[in-house]
């Protein structure tokens, strides 16, 4: 059976004037499934967030120990706290529940219906209703594939201009329309989720009428970087640690110029570096046949890293994505890891350059395996797994 | 016409904290300016293996370390002209 990796993006944008979100989105990962929640709380700023938090985290916590969705549609029904002017305690939700082996589980309580794209074309599963706490949910399971793309939103996303740029709001058949041309474009999870938030914003002039979450989930096949970083302990172990790389099989990256040059060496192909500086902060590329990428060391891990960072704090938006798409070596290796890979095979070597533990220099230099450590947390808290092997 | 001399600076990430950067960029406007381009092959090179001496260059395979931005001028005139002339 094949294994499929559950990539997922999201991102939320706030009601004008509100400093919190009223949709919130909880993900969840089990050792064999993926869990993503989708709630929308009543009202907007932080009514709605405590009830859309509360919400998205009990059902994703809830259903990760293993409980049945009428258990967890039951525990929000009588924890949620009762709005004073409304007398209600209200969250809409869709959870999407997806195994590596691709079993899938859909349910729907009052969300915009899930757009499911399946070799470019609207798809929709035999779905059944069934009513628990006095609330009806939409049950879907189907069998996932690999390529399929599916898309939750808030109703902030198909109201999107109504009354100003568009008298009925963008609409949910417009918003499939959409996103089947923008599947066709063959966009990257994370893309695809900035470019549809970024067209709500546009159709809302900027000044969205109602918080606007869109989260998208796809079931990719699973895409291997393997990283070389930092020579060995032992010199003798040269040979050994670049054969154990290059056997691994996925995309070679090396970070830093001395790994450069013993692959180099091992493997018998010469870099070619350029003189290219795109940004002064990063030292320019190398280029060995057979390696997909090659940068200097820690300056540019250190630069990774924050566009990386930058991703998790602010999530997709198109700003972001000129960053990612800059020519250094930085950049480029953030693409790779964020657009290219499911799973990192790190080959740490832990050999100490004497000339990093000069006090006289920047931080930086001294921390490389700090910085390891630090992009494994970064790309498992996306939802990738990273495997390490010390040298 | 063809070129006399080969000069390696590297880009290390020691290096490039000691300016290989500016050294990179000054020497290629010594070289235009000079109108050398087809005598001086201008090349980065990953770690030499003597970061405490950076910035390390090479000059026609001779290594020459300690390099500073400041003295890119000196630094041409003492070990890449004599290679031209």
């Amino acid at each position: 059976m094949s294994r499929f990796h559950i990539e997922t993006a999201y991102k939320s944008l706030f009601k004008k004037g509100e400093e919190l979100c009223g949709d919130k989105v909880s993900i969840v990962r089990t050792p064999n499934s993926t869990i993503a929640v989708l709630a929308d709380g009543l009202g907007s700023g932080v009514k709605a967030n405590i009830l859309a938090t509360l919400t998205s985290t009990i059902i994703s916590t809830m259903l990760k120990e293993g409980a049945t969705v009428a258990d967890a549609v039951a525990t929000v029904a009588n924890t949620l706290p009762v709005c004073s002017v409304r007398k209600l305690a209200y969250s809409t939700f869709s959870v999407l529940e997806i195994s590596d082996t691709g079993e899938g589980y859909l349910a729907e309580f009052d969300n915009p219906f899930c757009f499911y794209l399946r070799d470019g074309e609207l798809c929709q599963f035999k779905c059944e209703y069934n009513e628990y706490s006095g609330r009806g949910v939409y049950e879907t399971r189907f069998q996932a594939q690999a390529g399929d793309i599916l898309t939750l939103v808030s109703d902030g996303v198909i109201y999107a201009g109504v009354g100003e740029s568009l008298n009925f709001g963008w609409t949910w058949d417009h918003v499939a329309a959409w996103l089947k041309n923008a599947v066709a474009l063959d966009m990257s999870v994370p893309r695809l989720t900035a470019a549809l938030s970024d067209t709500v914003n546009d159709l809302y002039h900027g000044r969205p009428g109602d918080d606007s979450t869109v989260l998208v989930v796809g079931v990719v096949n699973e895409k291997v970087v393997n990283m070389f970083a930092g020579p060995p302990r032992n010199k003798e172990d040269d040979e050994r640690m670049v054969i154990d790389y290059m056997a691994s099989e996925g995309k070679h990256t090396i970070c830093g110029g001395t790994s450069a040059n013993i692959v180099s060496r091992v493997i018998g192909k010469p870099i070619k570096t350029s003189l290219k500086y795109t940004d002064p902060r990063v030292p320019p590329i190398g280029f060995i046949e057979g390696i997909d990428l090659c940068t200097e060391g820690v300056l540019t891990l250190s630069r990774t890293l924050d566009i990386l960072k930058q991703y998790k704090e602010s999530g997709s938006d198109s700003e972001f994505f000129n960053t990612l798409d800059e020519e250094n070596g930085a950049a480029m290796m953030a693409k790779m890891l964020l657009e290219d890979c499911t799973r990192l095979k790190l080959f740490i070597g832990t050999a100490i350059n004497p000339a990093h533990q000069n006090p006289d220099l920047p931080q930086d230099l001294s921390i490389k395996l700090k910085q390891i450590e630090k992009l494994k947390e970064l790309l498992e808290s996306f939802g990738k797994r990273v495997e390490t092997r010390y040298y | 016409m063809h070129i006399l001399v080969t000069v390696q600076v590297c880009i290390g990430s020691a290096c490039h904290i000691g300016g290989s950067h500016d050294i990179i960029t000054g020497l290629q406007d010594i070289i235009e300016e000079k109108n050398l381009k087809d005598k001086v092959d201008l090349k980065a090179v990953f770690c030499m293996g003597q970061c405490e001496g950076a910035v390390c260059t090479r000059v026609n395979g001779k290594k020459i370390c300690g390099v500073s931005p400041k003295g890119v001028e000196d630094y041409f005139n003492t070990h890449v002209l004599p290679e031209i002339e």
